[in-house]
């Protein structure tokens, strides 16, 4: 096909359908993506008070009451702590994909099972878990105690909240993650093997250098799409734990609900939602720049 | 001969291992849904009791009879699959059109369009929910269905983007054989492409489909009307019910209620599940 | 892949049955409506057993009042998620025409002007003119338009009911313990208080019995003579030695004492599962539990007079109310009100709802008598009427008199921090005041 050439009619032809068929996803990328960013831009520069009524200019002071905030911190604190789960995340999921990469009796049941959170619905993960994590009639207190350990406050102890929304984060997107991290060790071209076995190298070796560098890739898109919905953390907080003792389970997203719908300040939200979005933004643009020095490319 | 022997031994040896290991794993992660259904089977006595009682005893069936009186959850069913189902049908079909154009046809500025749509991905939907729930509450539509699922029907870019994925694996050639016989390109989609796409469509519809079932934010802001709820907010009118621990077993009941129809459809279809992780972003 | 379609199929068609059935529905029920009567929504929030009693009155309303239909959209779960429901509704134009708004948060209704001005209605009603309702429970919802002040000027809101906090006591737990019970008019003292919690509490892990619940902050503070705010509710005077001194006996209650539940206890089962449980011997009440008291607990008990701080002698609780507002931009804003005067006024509504152990009724008369001497529990039904009607036994939270409620909402949240031991009452108030009053200076 020499597409480059000038366009014939056959060519217009082709370029009015293909500009037709893409016509509804832009629609809705140009009405429902494109528009309300511009309108959420304008209203976090408004005092726009839904109750009040009032929606006056007034420049960039939204921004200047939620930087100054206190609390805002905090929740952007929380947010990042609760990212460690990230991290957590990756190394389980990579544990059970190496040992699941291979010919195993049972390996679809135990993928399955491995995959089953992740299935469920966030208000029934939640509602279940905040019965596990009842200090005094939960099932888990009640195992500790059974080996003699004290205990835990899990969601009344502003020091321990956040770990125990860890721990369900955990449960609940292991299974995804190692679902990807297995289909990229079936990318592996198996002659990279070959050659460490041919030079004599074992299975640390195999691991070291040619299973853990050829999974950059994966490891990339794992953290990327991480961050950017750990940075949108909401549901499980506003289910299990409210705001938390000491506002110690308040995230970014749940200080703009505060915002918009306890406050009824709108334009402070919109605001919120727009320091959030810068913050996706650089912190996405400094995965990709670094990740020209760790991530495979497919040169050797 | 003798190298081959020790190396099945040390297989099996491994392979034993790795069963002990995953079983303790999958032990560990089925814990909170068997710790669901045991509750959801005690009564309210039972339910608070030490030690923990894995087997109830007596294995009772009232939580899940009265679960249906306290929360909406049949309504909420038909509510969630009258979303499902427009946004199913015509999103997929939007998208799974974009991605061929975007795969395998010519447009000007191809690249930048599909950049530009790939880029909203990164933006929180947090940003345009509040401007959107006011718009919808002037045109009057809050409280309906339609904000819930015009904007789907238009399509997904996630899924777009699978497909293109999928679809850079198909040969032009089907395509080129195609146009030799005058074939128009309405019809190239219709008889080549949707057809040549099926597994991936398999596993994007479901994936989306659980995304639109276990919604929460959007019904949460949208929908006002107790006959208007969906499973998930059915569910959550028994989180208000939490602070008694004796009603944790009807709580229970319809946590199990609103996982199961998405835990059969996710066993019976789990291959997809796996296939759509491979074809997705990774590679590209 | 043949299998996989006829799955796939299969699954569409039954979808489709199902939706059609449920579009099938809706039909029906927009048939039914029509005519030319009047339509009228209503929203509220509240327990179940509310619910219930609000849809009964409710049907009495559409009786009395032929033609008019009430569409009545009860919010569940808490005080809060009722009001992020009222927010969105006021976002998308669709404000019920008549709706509850907490005293808590009056002010800040009033003051932006969505609630349409009552005392017209109520001044050409014959059905107000007659019942007499407290004097005070009307007061609470006026707001002065011209000094931007609560508690007077013209009407915005009529009473859903006046709800005091009052301190209530298991009978059974103390007779079974030997513990005397509690004078019905003449209060304890904190010390005798702490003495008899002593007593009564037993026990450990999960079979602990207290003493009492969580002490309500408001109950301490105001009797030992400290306030959140000054007079003119533009200071924050939590830092005072009186109102750590109350603070503190109240932590100290669970840490030192050990005879009312830890943050971490209280997490684990609220109050009201442990007072259902019988675990508890003292805890607090509002009337509108007494109809789940009625129902869930097996044993006896009654409501007690206030403890009164050893340094004042006074004991002081809260009063807390709803109002029935009428939304500015109803179209039928006489037919609203009178809904509204139906649900607060009327005498068999009235009857029925305290009948239904749902509130103290609203009319004076029906409360001094039919009320007073209702053959249920709780007998010292006084209490009730004296945190009502004594300025000094009970009053309005402070967040009441103030347009923004997140310094009181912060104080709450960061309180944990004396609750657990982290900190002294002292210690915590002098750091947060700075904050609260930041946070109260930003809205008013």
């Amino acid at each position: 096909m020499k597409r480059k050439e000038k366009p014939s009619r056959l060519n217009r032809a082709e370029r009015r359908a293909g500009l037709l068929f893409i016509t509804p996803i832009y629609l809705q990328f140009i009405i429902f993506f494109l528009f309300f960013m511009g309108y959420s831009l304008y209203m976090s520069l408004t005092d726009w008070n839904i109750l009040e009524g009032t929606q006056n200019y007034i420049g960039f002071a939204n921004f200047k009451l939620i930087l100054k905030d206190p609390l805002f911190w905090k929740s952007m604190g929380n947010t990042l702590f609760l990212m460690l789960g990230i991290p957590i995340g990756m190394v389980f999921a990579m544990i059970t994909a190496i040992a699941l990469n291979r010919k195993l009796v049972g390996k679809t049941v135990y993928r399955v099972i491995l995959y089953l959170p992740a299935v469920s619905s966030v208000v029934a993960v939640a509602l279940l878990w905040r019965w596990i994590y009842n200090a005094e009639y939960g099932v888990l207190n009640m195992l500790l105690s059974q080996i003699g350990i004290e205990p835990v406050n899990w969601l009344g102890d502003p020091g321990v909240v956040k770990i125990s929304l860890i721990i369900l984060g955990v449960w609940r997107g292991m299974g995804s993650t190692m679902l990807l991290f297995l289909a990229g060790l079936q990318n592996i071209p198996k002659e990279y093997y070959e050659v460490v076995d041919v030079s004599g190298g074992n299975a640390w070796h195999r691991l070291r250098y040619v299973t853990l560098p050829m999974m950059t890739p994966t490891y990339f898109y794992v953290i990327i799409t991480g961050v950017i919905g750990g940075l949108q953390a909401f549901g499980d907080q506003f289910i299990i734990t409210g705001l938390g003792p000491e506002h110690s389970a308040m995230t970014v997203v749940y200080y703009l609900w505060e915002k918009g719908f306890g406050e009824y300040n709108m334009g402070a939200a919109c605001a919120v939602a727009w320091v959030l979005s810068l913050f996706i933004f650089v912190i996405t643009l400094i995965q990709f720049k670094s990740s020209k020095s760790w991530v495979y490319d497919g040169s050797h | 001969m003798k190298h081959t022997l020790k190396n099945s031994t040390k297989q099996r040896l491994v392979n034993g291992t790795i069963h002990i290991f995953m079983i303790l794993l999958s032990l560990i992660m089925l814990f909170p849904f068997i710790w669901m259904l045991s509750t959801s089977l005690k009564d309210k006595m039972h339910a608070q009791i030490f030690p923990p009682q894995w087997i109830p005893d007596p294995l009772q069936w009232d939580a899940y009879k009265e679960v249906w009186e306290v929360a909406p959850l049949l309504s909420g069913i038909k509510n969630s699959l009258t979303i499902a189902i427009p946004v199913l049908l015509f999103g997929t079909l939007s998208s799974a059109m974009a991605a061929f154009a975007f795969a395998k046809m010519d447009i000007p500025k191809k690249n930048f369009l599909f950049m530009a749509l790939l880029s909203s991905m990164m933006i929180p939907g947090v940003v345009t929910m509040i401007p959107q729930y006011v718009v919808w509450g002037k045109i009057g539509l809050v409280d309906t269905f339609v904000p819930l699922i015009l904007p789907g029907t238009l399509g997904n870019i996630t899924m777009m983007f699978f497909f293109r994925q999928y679809l850079t694996g198909v040969p032009d050639a089907l395509i080129d054989a195609a146009k030799l016989d005058g074939a128009g390109w309405f019809t190239i989609f219709r008889k080549i492409m949707l057809p040549a796409m099926k597994p991936a469509i398999a596993a994007q519809v479901i994936f989306w489909f659980m995304g639109i079932w276990n919604d929460f934010m959007g019904p949460l802001i949208y929908l006002d009307s107790e006959e208007n709820y969906t499973v998930q907010l059915a569910l959550r009118l028994l989180n208000s019910m939490s602070e008694a621990t004796s009603e944790y077993p009807m709580i229970m009941a319809g946590a199990v209620i609103s996982c199961l129809p998405l835990l059969i459809l996710y066993i019976c279809f789990q291959r997809y599940f796996v296939d759509s992780m491979v074809v997705s972003g990774i590679k590209g | 892949m043949k299998n996989l379609k006829r799955i796939l199929s299969m699954v569409l068609a039954v979808v489709m049955l199902l939706a059609m059935t449920a579009c099938g529905g809706s039909k029906e029920e927009t048939a039914q409506e029509g005519g030319n009567s009047v339509v009228i929504s209503f929203a509220g929030w509240g327990s179940l057993a509310e619910k219930k009693i609000f849809t009964k009155m409710i049907d009495d309303f559409e009786k009395t009042h032929p033609g008019v239909k009430v569409n009545y959209q009860h919010v569940p779960g808490t005080q809060e998620d009722y009001l992020v429901k009222l927010t969105s509704l006021l976002a998308a134009n669709k404000m019920p025409d008549v709706f509850y708004i907490h005293s808590d948060e009056f002010f800040s209704w009033a003051d932006a002007d969505r609630l349409e001005n009552l005392t017209p209605y109520m001044e050409a009603s014959q059905v107000a003119a007659n019942a007499q309702v407290w004097e005070k429970s009307l007061n609470v919802f006026r707001f002065d338009t011209a000094t931007h002040q609560v508690g007077q000027g013209d009407l915005y809101g009529l009473p859903k009911d006046l709800g005091p906090w009052a301190m209530v006591y298991n009978k059974t737990l103390f007779e079974a313990k030997g513990v005397a019970l509690p004078d019905p008019e003449k209060p304890m003292t904190w010390s005798e208080f702490v003495e008899v919690c002593k007593q009564l509490t037993d026990g450990t892990g999960v079979n602990k019995v207290f003493g009492t619940a969580n002490y309500t902050l408001e109950a301490a503070v105001w009797s030992n003579g400290a306030d959140f705010l000054n007079e003119d509710h533009t200071q924050v005077t939590v830092d005072t030695p009186e109102f750590a001194e109350a603070m503190q006996w109240v932590a100290d209650l669970a840490l030192v004492e050990g005879v009312a539940p830890t943050p971490e206890e209280d997490s684990a089962s609220g109050w009201f599962q442990r007072w259902v449980n019988g675990k508890v011997g003292m805890a607090w009440m509002g009337p509108w539990d007494q109809a789940t008291f009625w129902d869930s607990v097996s044993f006896e008990w009654d409501i007690m007079p206030t403890p009164v701080s050893d340094n004042t002698g006074k004991g002081v609780s809260w009063l807390a109310s709803a109002a029935l507002c009428v939304s500015k931009t109803s179209k039928e804003k006489q037919v609203a009100y009178e809904l509204a005067e139906f649900l607060s006024m009327d005498a068999n509504a009235q009857t029925y709802n305290y009948e239904a152990g749902q509130a103290v009724p609203n009319i004076v008369e029906m409360a001094k008598n039919d009320y007073l001497n209702m053959n249920k529990a709780p007998a010292n039904k006084q209490v009730f009427l004296d945190i009502i009607e004594n300025p000094e036994m009970g009053q309005f939270k402070s967040v009441y008199y103030t347009k923004n409620t997140t310094w009181y909402s912060y104080f709450n949240s960061e309180s944990s921090k004396v609750w657990s031991g982290k900190m002294t009452a002292a210690e915590f108030l002098k750091e947060i005041q700075p904050e609260m009053q930041k946070r109260l200076d930003s809205a008013n």
